[in-house]
């Protein structure tokens, strides 16, 4: 999931990076 | 004796202009809990950050910040991640975006969410002891408080990849070397680096203590 957020964060705007950072964030703590 | 979920305080005090907040959490290496993000919040809205012409971040004289406090954080529903991303958790995204110039004076740990936070100063000033990292990858979360971005515009793509998917620590002399960081103090003048290495630049807000 950190590589696939990685990926789509380099390309993305800023804040778009951010909110997905924030949702992955969210799945995984939901996950563990 | 203070819960530990609420103990630790945030003070900010101006000098000569310069806003000063220092993280008191010492006795947890200045993990930050949602309790310290709503002082660290508190503190950056401060009337003394506001009045200022530039902000200094620190974690006093023993740690930066060892990271964000994830016991607390492990039992969050993602309403509550939600939530939290929208209160306490937006002090990075506030610190960023203050308008005047920001400093990071870093010593030893700056891990996590602590370098999440020095990622989001303009200027970062370590201390030769200093320790950097992102561990989260090791306990199956990722750095979500604009760290991930803010490292690859700081270090490009491929080190930014080796830092995080790694999860491995770094010292200051690398830090450096990355671009990371922009200048390593003596021991123990992490703090006061920030006006001297602004002397030779008469004018800019942060020479004004000097």
């Amino acid at each position: 999931v950190t590589k696939r957020v990685l990926d789509a964060g380099i390309d993305a705007p800023r804040e778009t990076a951010l909110l997905l950072e924030q949702l992955a964030y969210a799945v995984l703590n939901e996950a563990g | 004796v203070a819960d530990a979920n609420t103990a630790g305080t945030v003070d900010v005090r101006c000098h000569c202009g310069v806003a000063v907040i220092t993280l008191r959490r010492e006795h947890k290496r200045n993990a930050l809990s949602t309790h310290m993000e709503t002082e660290l919040l508190r503190a950056v809205r401060s009337s003394e950050v506001e009045s200022s012409s530039a902000v200094v971040v620190t974690g006093g004289d023993t740690v930066f910040s060892a990271g964000a406090d994830v016991t607390e954080l492990a039992e969050m529903t993602t309403r509550d991640i939600i939530d939290y991303y929208a209160g306490s958790g937006s002090v990075y995204e506030v610190f960023a975006g203050l308008p005047q110039p920001t400093v990071a004076a870093i010593t030893r740990y700056c891990l996590g969410g602590g370098l999440e936070l020095a990622l989001a100063a303009d200027i970062r000033i370590a201390d030769p002891a200093a320790a950097f990292g992102f561990p989260e990858v090791g306990i199956g979360i990722l750095p979500s408080s604009g760290g991930l971005t803010r490292i690859v515009r700081a270090v490009g793509e491929g080190r930014a990849r080796d830092l995080v998917l790694r999860g491995r620590r770094f010292d200051a002399r690398q830090a450096e070397q990355w671009g990371i960081v922009s200048e390593i103090a003596c021991p123990g003048e992490h703090v006061n680096a920030r006006r001297r290495s602004h002397m030779n630049s008469p004018g800019t807000p942060l020479s004004r203590c000097a």
